[in-house]
């Protein structure tokens, strides 16, 4: 059975974009070869990508219009089935996306019927919708060694405490480390 | 010029950044580590909060029959080092070699670091957040619980200035507690 999979770099202080929204400068100082690569494998071995909307739209706008050294992954982006979770668009036209509006839950376990993962990248609205169902198997965190002082919190209050398993650890040569966490319900 | 001393802290954290301390993994390996650290610190700053609850705490775990071998290894340690208190409402303390200072925090680190010594560390949060928005920490520990709480007092609450660290090495406990060994760029 395929897992849904949380994705997203952090800051140490918790945050996954600065002050304004899509501020992610601090990715650069994580961002490289072996970050790439992982990012790649994930794409690789990924049945869709998941979005809330205000990260499918920020995504969209992104990797249709990247060129150069990103033409790789805009392209991996562009053709890979995705779905954006949202009540108030009304379309979505990103290559390859679905729209979804409701029974959250009946889309997600048609999901994870794939042998292959979905991954839920940024949507720190949907996250808290998704944990709060029970429905995030993995949480794979990239540590950023950078505290920003201020910004949007991946992790939102509110929530029901969730208990973690880890999985394992991979320290970047630049000084991010990736931690990867089963959550309980599925252990 | 003789190298200043450190400022040091090590603390346990959610993934979330929470630090509510009845959630985290308490064992023996955990004990220990705090136990080593201990080696390299010849003084401790607390604010009041932490410091009574820490008082009220560890001088009797050191002989508590209840206490695990590592608990009181850490008791033992922890009891004898040098404590500082800052607060300006504490009327006495009772825990062995500590005292009490109404000065400003900033300026008594400013002037410790100037004198010989090993390292000194940050024993209550709120003190590690007022070193911080000083840049006066040196090197932190950060012990990664595997829970996300989504509730309580964030480690990070009121530091608005950007800081740059450097990874120095990390560990990996059996009950899953990533320490995440950490320089900050000056």
């Amino acid at each position: 059975m395929g897992k849904l999979i949380m994705w997203n770099l952090m800051t140490l202080d918790g945050y996954f974009e600065g002050t304004k929204k899509w501020d992610l400068d601090f990715h650069t100082e994580v961002w490289g070869d072996e970050l790439e690569q992982v990012s790649l494998e994930q794409l690789n071995q990924c049945n869709s990508l998941v979005f809330g909307r205000v990260t499918y739209e920020g995504m969209a706008a992104y990797w249709t219009t990247a060129k150069d050294e990103q033409v790789e992954i805009a392209d991996f982006m562009n053709k890979i089935p995705k779905i954006v979770i949202s009540k108030t668009l009304t379309k979505a036209d990103w290559n390859n996306t679905r729209l979804v509006k409701d029974n959250i839950e009946g889309e997600v376990a048609k999901l994870k019927q794939s042998v292959k993962d979905s991954y839920i990248f940024g949507s720190a609205e949907l996250s808290v919708t998704l944990m709060k169902l029970g429905l995030i198997d993995e949480y794979r965190i990239c540590v950023v060694p950078v505290v920003l002082g201020g910004g949007t919190p991946l992790f939102k209050p509110n929530s029901e405490q969730v208990k973690l398993q880890l999985l394992s650890t991979q320290v970047l040569k630049n000084g991010g480390i990736i931690l990867r966490y089963a959550s309980n319900a599925n252990n | 010029m003789t190298a200043e001393r450190k400022v040091t802290f090590a603390v346990n954290v959610t993934l979330d950044g929470y630090t509510d301390h009845t959630v985290g993994i308490v064992d023996n390996e955990l004990h220990d580590f705090f136990t080593r650290q201990l080696d390299d610190v010849d003084m401790l700053l607390f604010g009041r909060v932490t410091f009574q609850m820490m008082e009220s705490y560890w001088p009797h775990a050191e002989s508590d029959p209840e206490s695990t071998g590592s608990e009181k290894m850490f008791a033992q340690k922890f009891n004898a080092l040098p404590k500082i208190v800052f607060s300006q409402t504490l009327q006495k303390t009772e825990w062995n070699n500590s005292r009490i200072m109404r000065s400003n925090l900033v300026e008594e680190v400013l002037k410790l670091k100037k004198q010989p010594g090993k390292d000194i560390s940050a024993g209550s949060i709120s003190i590690f957040q007022e070193l911080m928005r000083h840049n006066l920490i040196d090197e932190c520990w950060f012990l990664v619980h595997p829970v996300l709480t989504q509730k309580g007092k964030r480690l990070f609450d009121g530091v608005a200035n950007a800081i740059n660290l450097t990874l120095v090495d990390t560990k990996t406990f059996a009950s899953g507690v990533v320490v995440l060994h950490y320089e900050l760029k000056k």
